[in-house]
C-alpha cells in the first residue's frame, strides 16, 4: 500500500464528493470508495469510518435511494443511487464550490498584502 | 422470494423497516465493504492476514461505525413510519369528507343528534363548573372560609355571626390572613325623590385582605375611615360607576348621596369585583362600623368570611376555634347556652351557598349524559346500518388486502369527522344554552361574568366529542367488519344479512335507550308529581288576592319610633278608605321572606331561654288580612299601643314545647333577653304577656317541614332596641282586584312620605313562585322535562330505525309469508313483537335502575316518594304506547309490499 498523501476532508467535501461519483449511476459503498481513489490517483483518501454514515445520512435527506441488489459476482451489496432531489443538490453544491474555490484562489494568487 | 423483490415488495407495501431490521441491515452493509477490501488488498499480493490487518486499520472502529449509522437509519425509519401513517389517515379523512358530503341527510341527522348531547352537556357542565367546582372569582379561592355558629342541640346552624361574637373571633383567633364581617343593605343614590334604589355592602377593615381584591381606581378604607366618628366614605362599584357617573375617573374624591346622607368616594371597583354570594350588582362599599346596640344584638345577621393563613389545614383551623370558643365561653357564660351551642363552624362558600343546588346540577349533569348517550346509541345504530349495507365493499377491500383494521379505521375516523364537526356547533349552541339556563333561573344562579366560555369548558367538551366519536365508531365497525368473506361476496348487492351478533347488538341497543328512557322519564315524572302537590301546600296562610309592598330603604328622618309610627298609621289609614280592599296590615317581615330571629327567656326564670325564634312585629289586621288563624287568645288590636301593657303572641309549636298541655295564655316572656343576660339596649325588652296562640304555618318556604317557633309582638310596641334592624314597615292587601291594589298601595305610600322612593310592590302569590328554592324545582323540572322528551324522541326514533330496518331486511321472507296467506295483521304482530321484545327488557332494565336512582332526586322531592308507584306507571305506560307506534308504523309499512316485487326483488 503506497503512503496516502494526508489530505483530511471536510465532510461537506465528501457529501459533494459522493454525490458527484454516484451521479454517474448506482454503486455500493465501496465502490463509491474505490472509484474516488482511483479517480484521484489514490491522492485523496477517504476515511472509511466516515464513508457509512455519510452515505446513510444522505440517504435519510432523501439526496440518495438505498436498495440491495447483486455485484457482478453476485454478491448482495446495498446500492445507492441519487434521487432527483439529490441531483438538484449536487448542483448548488457545485456551484458552491466553484465560488470557494475560486475566492481561496484569488487570495493565494494575490501578490503580498498592501500596508 | 429474492432479497431484492423483497425490498421492493417492502416498499409497494410501505411496509417499514423493523428495528430489528436496521441492524442487520447495517451489519451486512459493513460486512459486504470489509469482505470486499480483504479481497481487493490480497488481489494485490498481500496474505490474507496482512490484508485482514490493512482493513481493519483502514476502517477504524467498527463498532462505532456501525452504531452511528444505525442511529441514523432508526431515526429514518421512524420519520418514515410516522409520514406514511400520517399519510394514510389523511387519505381516509379526505375519503370520509368525501362520503358523507355525497350524504348530506345522514351526515345533517348523526351531527343534530350529536349537537344536542354534546352542547346539553357541555351547557351543563358549564353551570356546574362555575357554580359548583369554582365559583369564587377571588385569588387562591380554596383559603376563603364562611364563619358560622352552630347549635348541634338544636340541630341547626347560622352561616352568620352576630358582631359580639365576630368581634371576638377577630380578636382571638390566630388562623386567618384577616375576617371580614359584611352586611347588604340598600339604600337611595343621589336625591331621595328622584334618585335610584341600589344594593351595597357595609364590610369591616379586613375586606379587601381576605377578598384580595383593590380598588381598580383611586384606593381601599383605610383603619381610620373604621373609627365611629370617622368621615362617612364609599367605593363604587363598577357598575353603579358607569351607570350613575358615566365611568367618569375624576368622581374620585366627590360627594355620593346615599339615603340623603353624604360619602366621599374614594375608590371603584374592578369590574370583574362580584361579590359572589350577591348576585345582584355590589353596587358600593361602605365601612362598617359597630355601634353599642350591634354589639348588644344576639341575632346571626353578618356574614363572616375568612381567608385562611397559608398553611393552615382545616384540622388546625377547627382546633384553633375550638381553643377560641373555649376562651369566649369563659369570657361570657351567660351568652352561651348551657347545652347544644357548639360555637363557631367553618363553611366552604360551597356548602353555605350553592349547597341547595349542588345536587340538582349533578342531576341534571348526568341526565344530560343520558342523553348524550342515547344520541350515540342512536348513530351508532345508523353507522351500523350504513356499514352493514357497505359491507360488500368491504369485503371487496379485505379480499384486496386492506386488514380488518384499516376498514375499522375507516368508520372511526367517520365518526370522529362527525363528532369533532358536533362539538364545534355544540360548543356555539351550548353557550346560547348556558344564557337560557341563568334566564330559567331567573339569574339566581350565576352572575354574568361567569358566562364566558373558559378552557375547562373547551376540554370538557372535546373530552365527551372524542369519546362519543369513538365509542360510536367502535360500536359500528367492530360487528360490521367480521365479514365472512366468500358469502358476502357471493351474496349479491343485497349485501350481507345480519347475523345473530348484529342483531343481538341492536336489540341491546333499543333495550338500553329504553332503559334510559325509562330512567329520565321517571325522575321527570316524580319532579312533576312533586311539583303539582306544592302548587296545592296549604302554607297556613292566603296567597291568592294579595298584594304586599316593602320599602327597601328609608328617607333621613326615620330613625325614631315614632316617625315610623306615623308614617303606617297613615299608609294604613288611607288604605283602609280604599274602596275594593277588603283588609290591610303591616310586619317587620312578610311571609316567605326572610325575617328576623331573636331569643327569649320567661319570665322570672333564666335557666328557661331559647334561642332562633322568628320574630315578627305586626300591626292589627295583619292576621285577618292574610287568613292566619289565632287558635286561642286574641289577636292583636289598635289598643296594644305603646302605653299599654306589652303583650305577645306565640307561634303553637312553641306553646306546646314550653307549656305542653297547659294554657299558655297570660304566661309572661323576655324577648331579646337569653339567661340573665339581657341583649338589648339598657334594659332590653319588658317582659310580654302571652295573648294569644297563633297556629303553625310554612311561612320560610313552601316546602317547610317543621314549623318554626315565632314570637309576634304589635309593632306599636317595638322597642328601640329593635330599631336598628327594624326599617320602614312591610305592607299587605287583601283585595278583590290586586291591580288597583297595586296602584292603591303605591300611592298610599307616596302620598304617606312623598320622599319615599318606589316600594316593591308584588303579588303575594309571585312571592311564593320567586323563592329560590321554588325557582330551583321549576328549574330542575323544566329542564328534566326538557331532557325526558329528547329521551323519548330519540328512543322512539331508535326503536323506529331498528324495526324498519329489520323489516326491510326481511322484505322477502315477508313477501313469502303474505303469498302464502298471512294477512295484514299477522306481520304487523310478528314484526311488532319482535321489535317490542328489547323495549319491555329495556323497561324493566330501566325501572329497576330507576328505583336505584330515583333515592338521589329525594331532596328535590316533596310529598311523593321516590318509588311513587303511580308516577312509575304511568311512565312506563308512556313509553310503551311510544313504543308501540314507533314499531308499528315500520311495521305497517312492510305488509304493504306488494308480495310479487318483494319476491322479485331477490
Amino acid at each position: 500500500m503506497p503512503p496516502a498523501p494526508d489530505l483530511d476532508l471536510i465532510r461537506g467535501t465528501l457529501d459533494l464528493l459522493l454525490l458527484k461519483t454516484l451521479s454517474w449511476g448506482p454503486m455500493h459503498g465501496l465502490a463509491a470508495l474505490q472509484w474516488i481513489e482511483r479517480t484521484t490517483n489514490q491522492k485523496l483518501q477517504v476515511e472509511e469510518g466516515a464513508l457509512y454514515p455519510a452515505l446513510h445520512r444522505l440517504e435519510e435527506k432523501g439526496w440518495l435511494d438505498a436498495e440491495w441488489g447483486h455485484t457482478d459476482r453476485g454478491r448482495r451489496a446495498k446500492f445507492y443511487r441519487l434521487t432527483a432531489a439529490g441531483r438538484r443538490q449536487l448542483t448548488a453544491e457545485l456551484s458552491r464550490w466553484a465560488h470557494y474555490t475560486e475566492a481561496v484562489g484569488l487570495v493565494i494568487a494575490a501578490k503580498g498584502a498592501r500596508t | 422470494m429474492s432479497t431484492h423483490n423483497w425490498r421492493g415488495l417492502r416498499r409497494v407495501f410501505r411496509i417499514p423497516l423493523g428495528w430489528m431490521g436496521v441492524k442487520a441491515d447495517v451489519d451486512a452493509e459493513l460486512t459486504f465493504h470489509i469482505q470486499g477490501r480483504i479481497d481487493e488488498l490480497m488481489g494485490r499480493g498481500l496474505s490474507r492476514q496482512d490484508a485482514e490487518a490493512e482493513t481493519r486499520r483502514l476502517f477504524g472502529d467498527y463498532a462505532r461505525i456501525e452504531s452511528e449509522v444505525e442511529r441514523i437509519d432508526r431515526g429514518m425509519t421512524r420519520r418514515r413510519t410516522i409520514a406514511e401513517h400520517a399519510e394514510a389517515w389523511l387519505a381516509d379523512v379526505r375519503y370520509a369528507v368525501r362520503t358523507l358530503a355525497h350524504q348530506p341527510v345522514f351526515a345533517g341527522v348523526v351531527v343534530l343528534t350529536l349537537t344536542l348531547g354534546i352542547g346539553a352537556t357541555t351547557a351543563i357542565f358549564h353551570v356546574v363548573d362555575r357554580v359548583v367546582l369554582h365559583p369564587l372569582p377571588y385569588p387562591e379561592p380554596a383559603r376563603i372560609v364562611y364563619v358560622g355558629w352552630s347549635w348541634r342541640g338544636k340541630g341547626n346552624y347560622a352561616g352568620a355571626l352576630s358582631p359580639q361574637k365576630f368581634v371576638f373571633f377577630h380578636d382571638q383567633s390566630h388562623i386567618f390572613d384577616g375576617l371580614v364581617a359584611t352586611r347588604g343593605i340598600s339604600g337611595t343614590v343621589g336625591e331621595t325623590s328622584s334618585g335610584a334604589s341600589a344594593r351595597g355592602l357595609l364590610v369591616t377593615e379586613d375586606f379587601f385582605r381576605v377578598l384580595k381584591v383593590q380598588p381598580a381606581r383611586g384606593r381601599a378604607f383605610i383603619r381610620d375611615e373604621f373609627a365611629p366618628d370617622a368621615p362617612s366614605v364609599a367605593i363604587l362599584g363598577h357598575a353603579l360607576w358607569t351607570t350613575r357617573f358615566g365611568g367618569d375617573p375624576n368622581v374620585i374624591g366627590r360627594e355620593f348621596r346615599l339615603d340623603d346622607r353624604p360619602y366621599t368616594i374614594v375608590g371603584i371597583m374592578p369590574e370583574s369585583f362580584e361579590l359572589a354570594e350577591e348576585t345582584e350588582s355590589s353596587g358600593f362599599l361602605v365601612p362598617l362600623r359597630f355601634t353599642e346596640t350591634d354589639l348588644a344584638d344576639a341575632g346571626s345577621n353578618y356574614l363572616v368570611i375568612g381567608r385562611l393563613r397559608n398553611g393552615v389545614t382545616e384540622s388546625q383551623a377547627k382546633q384553633d376555634l375550638a381553643l377560641a370558643f373555649d376562651h369566649y365561653r369563659a369570657t361570657f357564660p351567660d351568652i352561651v347556652a348551657k347545652e347544644g351551642d357548639t360555637g363557631p363552624v367553618l363553611f366552604t362558600y360551597r356548602s353555605l351557598f350553592v349547597s341547595g343546588l349542588e345536587p340538582v346540577l349533578w342531576i341534571l349533569l348526568v341526565a344530560t349524559l343520558f342523553v348524550l348517550l342515547l344520541g350515540c346509541a342512536n348513530v351508532a345504530n345508523l353507522l351500523l346500518a350504513r356499514a352493514l349495507s357497505r359491507q360488500r365493499e368491504f369485503a371487496v377491500r379485505t379480499a384486496l388486502g386492506a386488514g380488518r383494521g384499516r376498514i375499522v379505521r375507516q368508520v372511526v375516523i367517520e365518526a370522529l369527522l362527525l363528532g369533532v364537526v358536533s362539538a364545534v356547533i355544540a360548543s356555539v349552541v351550548s353557550l346560547a344554552g348556558v344564557r337560557g339556563l341563568v334566564a330559567l333561573s331567573h339569574g339566581s344562579m350565576m352572575r354574568d361574568t361567569q358566562l364566558a366560555v373558559d378552557q375547562r369548558a373547551l376540554w370538557f367538551t372535546t373530552l365527551i366529542a372524542v369519546t362519543a366519536s369513538l365509542g360510536i365508531g367502535l360500536a359500528a365497525a367492530l360487528p360490521a367488519t367480521r365479514i365472512d368473506l366468500a358469502r358476502s361476496l357471493s351474496e349479491g348487492a343485497r349485501g350481507g344479512s345480519p347475523s345473530r351478533r348484529q342483531r343481538g347488538l341492536r336489540n341491546a341497543l333499543v333495550a338500553t335507550e329504553s332503559a334510559i328512557a325509562m330512567i329520565l322519564l321517571a325522575g321527570a315524572g316524580l319532579l312533576i308529581a312533586s311539583f303539582v302537590k306544592l302548587r296545592a301546600v296549604d302554607p297556613g296562610f292566603v296567597l291568592d288576592g294579595i298584594v304586599t309592598a316593602r320599602i327597601a330603604h328609608a328617607p333621613a328622618g326615620y330613625d325614631s319610633a315614632a316617625a315610623v309610627d306615623e308614617f303606617e298609621r297613615r299608609v294604613l289609614e288611607r288604605l283602609r278608605a280604599t274602596p275594593g280592599i277588603t283588609s290591610v296590615g303591616a310586619t317587620s317581615s312578610l311571609p316567605l321572606v326572610r325575617g328576623l330571629n331573636t331569643v327569649m327567656t320567661l319570665d322570672g326564670n333564666d335557666e328557661a331561654k331559647e334561642g332562633g325564634l322568628e320574630w315578627r312585629a305586626v300591626s292589627p289586621g295583619y292576621f285577618q288580612t292574610f287568613g292566619i288563624k289565632v287558635l286561642r287568645g286574641r289577636q292583636i288590636t289598635d289598643a296594644d299601643s305603646r302605653l299599654a301593657p306589652p303583650i305577645v303572641l306565640v307561634s303553637k309549636s312553641f306553646a306546646d314545647k314550653w307549656w305542653p298541655g297547659e294554657n299558655p295564655l297570660g304566661r309572661r316572656i323576655r324577648i331579646g333577653k337569653f339567661g340573665s343576660r339581657s341583649l338589648g339596649k339598657s334594659s332590653g325588652d319588658p317582659a310580654r304577656e302571652i295573648v294569644g296562640v297563633v297556629a303553625d304555618m310554612k311561612d320560610m318556604a313552601l316546602e317547610q317541614l317543621r314549623p318554626r317557633h315565632t314570637v309576634w309582638v304589635p309593632q306599636a310596641q317595638t322597642t328601640p332596641s329593635f330599631l336598628s334592624h327594624v326599617s320602614l314597615p312591610s305592607f299587605a292587601v287583601r283585595a278583590t282586584d290586586i291591580h288597583a291594589a297595586a296602584s292603591a298601595l303605591r300611592a298610599a305610600i307616596q302620598d304617606a312620605d312623598p320622599r319615599m322612593g318606589a316600594p316593591e310592590i308584588s303579588a303575594m302569590r309571585d312571592v311564593a313562585s320567586s323563592s329560590s328554592s321554588y325557582q330551583q324545582r321549576w328549574f330542575t323540572l323544566v329542564l328534566m322535562s326538557l331532557f325526558a322528551a329528547v329521551a323519548l324522541g330519540l328512543t322512539s326514533v331508535g326503536i323506529y330505525g331498528v324495526v324498519a330496518y329489520s323489516a326491510a331486511r326481511r322484505v322477502h321472507e315477508i313477501g313469502v309469508r303474505m303469498a302464502l296467506g298471512a294477512r295484514p295483521a299477522n306481520v304487523v304482530v310478528l314484526v311488532v313483537s319482535q321489535g317490542m321484545r328489547p323495549v319491555i327488557l329495556g323497561l324493566a332494565g330501566g325501572l329497576l335502575a330507576a328505583l336505584a336512582l330515583s333515592r338521589l332526586l329525594t331532596k328535590m322531592l316533596f310529598g311523593v316518594s321516590p318509588h311513587d308507584p303511580r308516577t312509575l306507571a304511568v311512565v312506563a305506560l308512556v313509553l310503551t304506547a311510544v313504543a308501540l307506534l314507533a314499531s308499528y308504523l315500520p311495521a305497517r309499512r312492510a305488509t304493504r309490499v306488494d308480495p310479487l316485487t318483494a319476491l322479485r326483488s331477490e
